[in-house]
């Protein structure tokens, strides 16, 4: 049973983190069109300063600037860059947000260092079914159910919720009802940039921070991504469910015993999952879980 | 200093054949390759495997000129996605590939790297190369001119012109990854035989970066501009180690060099597309004038 409710928790509390990410991710692809490589920096931006202002402040004080500030800082590129390449092809935009990542990523490490930083806090925790947990994992849950709640009732429900899905489905029909659909995008990237924020915030909790987060984070993005569909923010959520349990499962079941022997997955190995279902989803079914043909990468 | 001049004629060199192979799949293609350094590593990778089992020198080159080609037929099997799909499944299949290098200690020593690869001297690298780019180039130079290089530059512009005059995308796709596959390795096996150790460490992400930014400064589908770019580009950074020691510590000279190549790859692709020698278009007569 221990094993089980370690499984879940450690399943539940991935999905929490990566799924803000991943529909952060999700919904500026949605709304711009091709893979942002720098969603990524919005992830680490919000995690270094939740962490670096958790010194000075209580945490939550700390993580809505964090989201605020990240949110401001993808206004800011949007502003500098993303607008300004709207006609290029695919393939530039990503190299560009590319090279815009790495450079954050060079600045990042120059101001921050290399060193892993962690939260000022401590945790407590407690006990269930024999296992240890601590209140940190059901608060990074609780926030992840929450947050992801309240998206899909804004997407649904809320005026500003119907413009960004016009967006992503019709400029022109946007802009004949005289709406400027670059506000729109505008606002896309600080709803964008402060939710993978928060996802960066809740994986400083579990983890330590460092500029090189982003690196890590990267791929299992785009694979949790592709696994869902591509623009898909439902399918963001399904498909960091599926990829979190996933591979909790595979590293925490004993594949031997049914044969009376004992094999677990190499852990060495761990770091190639994400790449094999990046590869894999986009070998089998490029449109992922939910996407939609005309969703192009 | 000459010593200095010497090591960066080299590393250019062997960028230039990695760039050159990037530049079929960007510049006359429109393959947008985030792996690129995958070829390169494959090539070093061939060679290191042959020295860590102990086989002779010409295995390992062929292995990883071979493996390249192998490297590219994965590619390949993508090549009926569209433009960002294909080009996230590049940087999948490089960080697989690095991964498992670094992961398995069988291969080649794992993440310590093999050591003790036959050197090749420098005056037998300064004619090989040169010789090897010019072979190269040849090739590359006459492709472009062929029926061939019409079609992979009209796989680039205009997919749906390709498929109408009954041209397969991905055949065609294919033949260039196999080929840039091949060129790319060829980098990587001077490269392992030039330092004679070969480690994960020395192929991340931001060798791409910098392949990249040689082929969009120089002017993608044009191979002299690349090979421009490259020697601007090694220029730089050759010099970046002039500067007074006690400003700046290796570390952050690691990272401004990378700030600045970021910066002006955004910089070229925000208001320089075509690099400073673009690639010269011809124009074709038509019955409109």
């Amino acid at each position: 049973v221990s094993t089980l409710v370690s499984i879940v928790v450690s399943g539940l509390v991935l999905a929490a983190e990566m799924g803000l990410i991943v529909l952060s991710f999700s919904l500026t692809f949605r709304a711009i069109g091709f893979a942002n490589f720098a969603q990524v920096q919005f992830v680490t931006i919000g995690a270094m300063v939740a962490v670096a202002l958790s010194y000075v402040m209580p945490l939550w004080a700390s993580v809505p600037i964090a989201m605020v500030a990240a949110g401001l800082v993808a206004v800011g590129f949007d502003l500098l860059i993303f607008r300004r390449i709207w006609g290029a092809s695919v393939g530039s935009k990503m190299i560009i947000s590319a090279g815009l990542s790495l450079f954050l990523l060079a600045v990042g490490q120059y101001f921050w260092g290399v060193n892993p930083r962690i939260y000022a806090h401590g945790v407590e925790g407690i006990v269930i079914a024999g296992q240890g947990i601590g209140y940190d994992k059901l608060v990074v849950i609780f926030i992840g159910v929450v947050v992801v709640l309240a998206f899909h009732l804004m997407m649904r429900k809320t005026v500003a919720g119907r413009l960004i899905r016009a967006t992503a489905d019709s400029n022109e029909l946007l802009e004949a009802r005289g709406i400027s659909s670059r506000a729109v995008v505008t606002g896309v990237w600080f709803i964008a940039g402060s939710i993978a924020a928060l996802g960066g915030a809740l994986l400083g909790i579990e983890t330590s921070v460092s500029p090189s987060l982003s690196t890590v984070i990267l791929i299992p993005m785009f694979a949790g991504a592709v696994l869902g569909g591509l623009g898909s923010t439902m399918g963001a959520i399904v498909g960091t469910l599926v990829y979190s349990f996933g591979q909790a499962l595979l590293l925490e079941v004993d594949f031997g015993s049914p044969f009376g022997t004992s094999w677990r997955f190499p852990l060495a190995y761990q770091s190639v999952l994400p790449f094999v279902i990046l590869i894999a989803v986009l070998a089998i079914r490029p449109t992922g879980l939910f996407g939609s043909p005309e969703n192009r990468a | 200093m000459s010593q200095v001049i010497i090591t960066g004629l080299i590393g250019g060199m062997i960028y230039a054949l990695v760039a050159l192979s990037l530049n079929l799949q960007y510049g006359f293609t429109g393959l947008v390759n985030f792996g690129q350094v995958m070829f390169f590593a494959i090539g070093a990778y061939g060679v290191a495997t042959a020295q860590a089992h102990g086989l002779p020198d010409w295995v390992g080159i062929v292995g990883g000129i071979g493996g390249g080609v192998l490297g590219g037929c994965v590619l390949a099997a993508f090549s009926h996605l569209q433009e960002g799909f294909w080009a996230l499944v590049s940087l999948g299949v490089a960080s697989f590939f690095l991964t498992i290098v670094n992961n398995t200690p069988w291969i080649a020593g794992g993440p310590l790297g093999t050591y003790g690869i036959s050197l090749w001297s420098t005056s037998s690298l300064l004619y090989l190369l040169p010789l090897t780019i010019a072979v190269v180039l040849v090739f590359l130079e006459r492709l472009q001119r062929s029926q061939f290089g019409r079609v992979i530059r009209a796989v680039r512009d205009d997919q749906v012109l390709v498929q109408s005059i009954g041209r397969s995308l991905i055949r065609f796709r294919s033949v260039v990854l196999v080929l840039a596959g091949a060129i790319g390795a060829m980098g990587g096996v001077f490269y392992a035989h030039w330092i004679g150790f070969v480690s994960p460490d020395a192929f991340g992400l931001s060798i791409t970066l910098l392949i990249f930014v040689m082929v969009i400064l120089g002017g993608p589908g044009n191979n002299w501009g690349v090979l421009i770019g490259v020697a601007i580009v090694q220029t730089f950074s050759i010099s970046l180690q002039f500067l007074p020691s006690a400003s700046l510590s290796a570390g952050n000279l690691a990272l401004l060099q990378e700030s600045i190549y970021a910066l002006s790859l955004i910089v070229l692709l925000m208001f320089r597309r075509q690099g400073l020698w673009p690639e010269r278009r011809r124009r074709y007569a038509t019955a409109a004038g």
